[in-house]
């Protein structure tokens, strides 16, 4: 297939971990990764990973990133990926994306057998992500397992559920349009209407596949899907999913714990023992890039150990410009960011001359805590991200970007605020919802760091915007330090303290976002010059061969 | 088991599941103060429609959501004994 010849490895930017390697893959338009242990005996089967979407994409990221890890370490290639028009795929050809999401499936299994040189694959879905594995099993002979983490058996609830939350958090607005749009999720009415068409109960599997469902209640659906499989020959054990609640979990608790998967690897190892094998080696392509309109991205590992992982977003056409914006994790959210927003604001930057360095601080998303690979630090405020910031720095640095911008919102502004101050390189700094300048209460004055912190800023011509709902939490610390509305810092040179009406804290919905990406987006303008010739940005897109 | 019962069981599931912490349950408690974030409610919704077949926020009818729990209990009773009619 045409699929598999398209795929691509980022061989150049193996992690470093040589016990485990994570590479990028591009197919189609989905973009994943592959986990595997080049030094363990291997299985003969693979595992494909299928992600939730909307919420339970950006809960279960990394806790699928572990499991993804332990799979390979027990000799499993293992396989995830981000659903066209989710994380940081393209966005499929169609408006209606849930053909392109039913395709995007198969295509992994394709590139799983593959990339792992092998003839047999297990599929592990969560929810939504969990039907559409079903819906594979019965098309695909070589997919003899299934695992389903609390999979949506009737994809009819699944669309009541996203139209009353979406509901829910429209509040009295009306919701004026068709389709839903929630969590950067923009599903028109003909995919709400591919969704529920589908019913677990209704798809026949494969005689003998294995199937593992994992799930803390036992509804009337789902007896009736267990049932009617185990009639049919597949071999169904139901347990309950103890340890594995961090796939569903808020992402901005402190220091994540990753989810219990023993039980799974119990499962798999029963019935898909590891053959004693040589493992395989990757196929490999190069380096990749991902396109879109206006825009190119490319996946690179930062930082002395190569333990840290963005995206590399840079506008596609011949002017060059050297601003490029790095933007945080917020909370624990992957560095796709809440509802996407991070992607959409990359591209969107793109698409009018910036560039963009999306990145996950250690220890969330794809990026490795560089100490001891334990990961086990992610506490959203009081792990230091100076260190991650500086390494992104060095990165954007070293292809010439002059002006540097960093970017946060909430956790991700407190920590772009930190990076700005003492990062000496950063020139621009865009914070959405701060929540505070200092963790511990300080006495305002001139000798808080605020006060300090922002004078600095200010010698240093940094430009700075600090944009905040009109009822953001964030406006009482604002208002202690520097008076009502941030009426003093807005007077200083260099400082925009922009307060709406007109969006929430975490910038629910798309209007808001949109509202966000245009504020940044007129300081950037005034920031933004084209790069002259003997810039050390086009220097570096001349040695690159690039112009 | 009842309308009552499976609503509260499913409440105590999603918030378990979520990483939700409960206020103390009762009837005049506004939905959105119980620990239920907007999604834990639309789970909820989806939830008993598995559990009950029974969807009667969705309908087309329904334009104001319940406010309280002892609300929203009422619009699910009440569905029951429609659909049982």
């Amino acid at each position: 297939m045409a699929m598999q010849t398209a795929t691509q490895v980022a061989e150049a930017e193996l992690s470093v971990y040589p016990a485990l390697q994570r590479q990028p893959l591009l197919w189609g338009d989905s973009f994943g990764w592959v986990h595997h242990a080049p030094a363990s005996p291997a299985s003969d089967v693979a595992v494909v990973i299928c992600p939730g979407v909307g919420r339970d994409s950006s809960t279960g990221y990394r806790p699928a990133r572990f499991l993804a890890d332990q799979l390979a370490r027990a000799g499993y290639t293992a396989i995830r990926f981000s659903y066209p028009g989710t994380g940081d795929s393209r966005d499929p050809a169609e408006e209606n994306c849930w053909p392109a999401w039913v395709e995007s499936v198969q295509s992994a299994v394709d590139t799983a057998l593959t990339i792992a040189g092998v003839r047999r694959v297990v599929l592990v879905g969560v929810r939504l992500g969990a039907a559409l594995a079903v819906l594979a099993a019965s098309l695909r002979e070589q997919v003899v397992g299934l695992v389903l983490l609390e999979p949506v058996v009737r994809g009819s609830s699944f669309v009541t559920q996203l139209r009353m939350e979406e509901k829910i958090s429209a509040g009295p607005a009306a919701v004026d349009h068709d389709g839903v749009r929630i969590h950067g999720l923009q599903l028109t009415t003909q995919a709400l209407a591919g969704i529920a068409s589908l019913d677990l109960r209704s798809i026949k599997l494969k005689p003998k596949c294995q199937v593992l469902v994992l799930s803390d209640t036992a509804s009337a659906a789902l007896r009736g899907c267990e049932e009617s499989w185990s009639l049919q020959g597949a071999d169904v054990v139901h347990e309950n999913p103890d340890g594995m609640s961090a796939f569903f979990r808020p992402t901005h608790l402190a220091d994540e714990e990753f989810p219990d998967v023993q039980g799974l690897k119990d499962w798999l190892q029963a019935r898909f023992p590891v053959a004693g094998r040589a493992a395989p080696l990757l196929r490999s392509h190069g380096e990749f890039a991902v396109d879109g309109p206006g825009w190119t991205e490319t996946p690179h590992f930062l930082g002395i150990d190569q333990h840290l992982f963005g995206i590399l977003c840079e506008p596609k056409g011949p002017a060059v410009c050297d601003t490029v914006v790095i933007i945080g994790n917020s909370g624990g959210d992957p560095h796709d960011g809440f509802a996407r927003f991070t992607v959409d604001l990359a591209r969107h930057l793109a698409r009018h001359g910036v560039a963009s360095l999306r990145m996950d601080f250690a220890g969330l998303g794809d990026s490795i805590n560089a100490a001891d690979d334990s990961d086990g630090l992610t506490h959203p405020f009081t792990v230091d991200r100076t260190p991650d910031f500086a390494a992104a720095v060095d990165f954007v640095w070293a292809k010439g970007f002059r002006n540097i911008a960093v970017q946060g919102l909430c956790s991700g502004a407190y920590h772009a605020l930190q990076a700005a101050v003492f990062e000496s390189r950063v020139n621009i700094l865009l914070c959405v919802s701060l929540p505070w300048f200092s963790l511990r209460y300080e006495r305002p004055g001139p000798a808080s760091f605020a006060q300090r912190a922002c004078a600095d800023l200010e010698a240093r011509q940094v430009r700075c915007l600090l944009l905040f709902a009109e009822d953001d939490a964030g406006l009482k610390p604002l208002e202690q330090h520097f008076g009502p509305r941030g009426r003093e810092l807005s007077a200083r040179a260099g400082f925009d303290v922009v307060i709406r009406p007109d969006i929430d804290h975490d910038l629910t919905r798309p209007e808001m976002r949109r509202i966000a990406t245009d504020q940044m987006m007129m300081l950037l303008r005034q920031e933004t010059v084209c790069a002259g010739p003997s810039t050390p940005r086009v220097r570096h897109l001349i040695k690159e061969g690039v112009l | 088991m009842s309308i009552r019962s499976s609503i509260i069981e499913q409440i105590h599931r999603i918030a378990k599941q979520q990483g939700r912490r409960l206020a103390p349950l009762s009837d005049s408690l506004p939905l959105l103060e119980t620990g239920l974030d907007s999604l834990c409610i639309a789970i909820l919704v989806a939830s008993l429609d598995d559990e009950l077949g029974l969807d009667p926020l969705s309908s087309e009818a329904n334009t104001t959501f319940p406010v309280t729990l002892g609300d929203f209990i009422n619009v699910y009773e009440a569905a029951a004994v429609h659909v049982s009619a």
